[in-house]
């Protein structure tokens, strides 16, 4: 049990270093404007199931955004500093370097997910006047694992794209494109009549799943088999790649 | 201790390790020495398996984790202080060093009242200093330390070189990369020159002395005979 804690134990030590708790500050900021425009919007939703999908259809991108982004400034400090290099040198393996991050990762999914459900209450309780446990029945064990599985996908996407490019500006830069990348393809797919891409692409795929209710299968497999791809993505590109100092690079 | 067999590594298509054979001998100091660009810490990247690389470098009786480690770049996390740091090292080491015990080393490399001090903070020599407080974790057999001597002032130089011999009289065996051929002179037993990424020659540094006199005609010697 051990040999799994040790690399979250040292996680949990760099999570609170400043520049995380910098960016963690931006995220929130970058979270929460655009919450006032959706508070407008509540004035004309009738029912708490409805207002609890609208919710989460307008947090889900912003979310899995976050999660992408956080892994990969947090882990491009790694990578820049050669603080990875070291950990390697001095024992660690690289399988317990990715699972104290994929831990890492569930951790953060968890609390993102607690986050939303917080302002799900907070905006229930103060626009609709529902009570604790009308707004709890809305709440089922498959929008919650389906919420957090999105969640930790879209931080294994982040792990990928800086384990492979290991350039952290890169990757701050490449998932907002994405994003819009991901948004055309919607929009191409109603505008064709053809799901493949809403369907199969990373960024819909969670999406998706992040705002099923129930349990489907569908949407389930396509995530979960991405994110098994992309862990194997992020084993093979660390395990084969030359880790020489910055005076060799 | 360490045994390196017929060592090649290419970055593309420029051989920088050119078949390195060399045994490091169990309490033995053994100094790498050669200029610039000759190879020194590639070779340190194979043996602690940080590159991929043809041959074979065989370690007897010990894993990763039972080196004391100095790289060239420190790798610390710059906004973590002092402290941290070296309780991540420790904690990769699984060493559990108490809070007394990372104290107690922080004070021994010279940077006691600092260890709340961000990385970004710290001047080269202190950062150095610090990366050998975390090679000292654990209580080493083998210590490899790529440059140690960059960035140190003379104090810390002095320093160095003390901690150094006595950690050999405690039957430490130790590795050391540099170019600095007046601390090679101070503190080596065995002395491997590498130029261009080949060995040119392996030698203890009584048989040098006895040979050409100085270090600086054996490592004149050599190099001039190989361009």
């Amino acid at each position: 049990m051990s040999h799994i804690l040790t690399p979250l134990k040292v996680e949990r030590i760099k999570l609170f270093r400043r520049s995380n708790i910098l960016f963690l500050l931006i995220l929130a900021y970058l979270y929460l404007t655009p919450l006032s425009n959706f508070s407008l919007q509540t004035e004309t939703i009738p029912n708490v199931l409805e207002f609890y999908t609208k919710l989460q259809i307008f947090l889900s991108p912003i979310s899995l955004l976050a999660m992408a982004l956080f892994f990969v400034n947090s882990i491009g400090n790694d990578f820049v500093e050669g603080s990875y290099r070291k950990l390697i040198a001095i024992g660690l393996s690289k399988k317990e370097y990715i699972a104290g991050k994929l831990l890492l990762t569930l951790l953060f999914s968890t609390l993102i997910f607690a986050m939303n459900l917080v302002l799900y209450f907070i905006y229930g309780i103060t626009k609709l006047n529902a009570s604790l446990p009308i707004l709890l029945n809305n709440l089922t064990i498959a929008i919650v694992l389906n919420q957090i599985l999105s969640l930790f996908a879209a931080g294994v996407f982040g792990f990928l794209i800086i384990a492979v490019l290991r350039n952290r500006t890169v990757g701050l830069v490449f998932f907002p494109f994405w994003l819009s990348i991901e948004f055309g393809f919607r929009l191409f797919g109603k505008h064709a009549e053809n799901e493949v891409l809403t369907t199969f692409s990373p960024g819909n795929a969670l999406f998706n799943l992040y705002n099923t209710l129930n349990f489907e299968l569908i949407p389930l497999i396509i995530v979960i088999t991405t994110a098994i791809l992309f862990i194997t993505i992020i084993y093979q590109s660390l395990k084969h790649r030359d880790e020489k100092g910055q005076q060799l690079q | 201790m360490i045994t390196i067999e017929n060592v090649i590594k290419n970055y593309g298509k420029a051989q920088v390790l050119k078949d390195v054979s060399l045994q490091v001998k169990k309490g033995r100091i053994l100094c790498l020495l050669g200029p610039n660009g000759s190879g020194k810490s590639t070779l340190i990247n194979c043996i602690l398996s940080l590159v991929k690389y043809g041959g074979s470098v065989g370690y007897h009786n010990f894993t990763k984790k039972d080196i004391g480690l100095i790289l060239e770049d420190e790798g610390f996390c710059k906004d973590l202080n002092i402290y941290k740091n070296l309780k991540i090292d420790s904690m990769v080491k699984k060493s559990n060093v108490s809070p007394d015990e990372l104290t107690r080393l922080i004070a021994m490399v010279g940077l006691a009242g600092h260890e709340k001090k961000l990385i970004k903070k710290l001047s080269m020599g202190m950062r150095k200093r610090l990366s050998i407080a975390s090679a000292l974790l654990n209580d080493p057999d083998i210590l490899i330390w790529d440059e140690p001597y960059n960035s140190l002032d003379p104090e810390g130089i002095i320093f160095l070189r003390e901690l150094i011999i006595s950690l050999n009289k405690k039957g430490k065996t130790i590795i050391i990369s540099t170019h600095l051929l007046s601390e090679v002179e101070r503190i080596a037993d065995d002395i491997a020159l590498i130029y261009n990424g080949k060995i040119l020659s392996v030698m203890e540094k009584v048989e040098i002395m006895l040979q050409f006199d100085s270090l600086e005609n054996f490592y004149l010697h050599h190099i001039k005979n190989s361009k």
